[in-house]
């Protein structure tokens, strides 16, 4: 059986829930049912105190901030977007103008712009072999079967975005160079216009080939022979 | 989107008010109550997905208000409520007898370790243990606190039936 202080401290901490134990005693002690009752009448009186008035309209001025909020943050979520694809818009403006004005030559002018930069080659008179002009086309996995006439000039340069092979023929009345130029490829074969110079540009397996002499030359004939005699390996 | 707009305005209309009383008797100043309960909203809708049990919205949202309550007496500590400012409690409140005026004073003059389990229990209806994991206590001191919270509220009242009791009883 619970003694009467037990009760009472039972009571003051959890009023609301009277135990079997608390409720048994409360049936023989009079003294703590009595107690307990003025301590339902404190109870009461303080959750009255405590439930205070709340302001009029709290619940709605609460959904109104909220959906404000919501309304502001959307509208900063809008405003956010719009920035971003202005940024993008920009971005691919500025991106396709560089890309429009540093757009690289045609493969034809990037030929004629070469032979001019090393025009200097077209005075070459090395009269390089057949052999010794292989083993200077062998890195780049290009080779001839027979002699092609005589070699004043060959080397390896850059040309375009690849490394391709500069060779220097002697033609009939001026200078020819063919330019071989593996990875650089075009659709069909074409004519090269300068200003000085004059050729052909045409596709083969590993990539392009041109073919540029000075004024009128007819490259046909020495086309052949080069179409002949190129071999990958 | 619409799902949680209807659920959090059953939110508002459904504890605003609670939240509100818990406010107001820890901060004791109607605007203040008011504005942490509005804060503790704005913060209960942006982790209103984090709430996966309805039947635990209320404790969720006392454990956001505790919070934004805790941030906000950081920043401005809290200062006692002025006794003249009783009269304006009467009116606002309506307090009809000296008894509930005398009251409403002892319970603004609870400090808050005391109140707190107090306001959770006759406010909330939370029984020891849900306050303890609220609190994040253990039921044993929320037993005491409670315990004596009521205790104190006797002696301010000079309420000697209900306070003596227990020395005689010693």
């Amino acid at each position: 059986m619970m003694r009467c202080l037990e009760v009472h401290h039972s009571l003051n901490t959890e009023p609301s829930k009277k135990t079997e134990e608390v409720l048994n005693h409360l049936k023989i002690c009079p003294e703590c049912k009595r107690y307990a009752r003025q301590l339902d009448q404190f109870e009461h009186n303080l959750s009255n105190q405590l439930r205070i008035v709340a302001p009029e309209g709290l619940a709605y001025r609460i959904l109104l901030n909220q959906n404000l909020k919501t309304h502001q943050h959307n509208q900063q979520t809008r405003r956010r977007w719009y920035g971003i694809a202005a940024s993008i818009a920009l971005t691919l403006t500025l991106v396709s103008g560089v890309l429009y004005f540093n757009q690289p030559d045609s493969l034809d002018q990037i030929a004629l712009l070469h032979v001019k930069n090393e025009q200097h080659h077209l005075t070459d008179k090395n009269n390089i072999q057949l052999t010794a002009l292989n083993h200077i086309l062998n890195p780049l996995r290009i080779k001839l079967d027979q002699s092609i006439g005589t070699i004043n000039y060959a080397g390896t340069c850059q040309i375009g975005s690849h490394r391709g092979g500069h060779i220097v023929i002697q033609g009939e009345t001026a200078p020819i160079t063919l330019l071989l130029m593996p990875g650089e490829h075009i659709p069909h074969k074409e004519k090269v216009k300068g200003e000085n110079y004059k050729g052909i540009i045409f596709p083969v397996e590993t990539g392009s080939i041109a073919l540029i002499g000075e004024g009128d030359t007819d490259l046909e004939p020495l086309l052949n022979k080069i179409k002949m005699s190129l071999r990958a390996i | 989107m619409a799902n949680k707009h209807l659920e959090f305005e059953a939110l508002v209309h459904a504890y605003s008010v609670d939240l509100y009383r818990y406010a107001y008797w820890l901060c004791k100043e109607k605007s203040l109550a008011e504005d942490i309960v509005q804060e503790t909203f704005v913060r209960a809708w942006k982790a209103l997905d984090k709430l996966k049990d309805a039947k635990a919205a209320k404790a969720w949202l006392i454990t956001i208000m505790r919070r934004e309550m805790a941030r906000h007496f950081k920043k401005y500590p809290a200062v006692d409520l002025p006794l003249d400012e009783v009269e304006d409690i009467q009116n606002e409140e309506g307090l009809d007898s000296v008894s509930s005026i005398a009251l409403h004073q002892a319970i603004a003059t609870l400090p808050a370790e005391y109140c707190e389990p107090l306001l959770l229990q006759v406010l909330g209806g939370y029984s020891c243990n849900e306050i303890a994991e609220i609190l994040n206590i253990n039921p044993g001191a929320v037993m005491t606190r409670t315990f004596r919270a009521r205790q104190k509220l006797h002696r301010l009242l000079g309420d000697e039936q209900t306070e003596l009791r227990l020395v005689r009883n010693k």
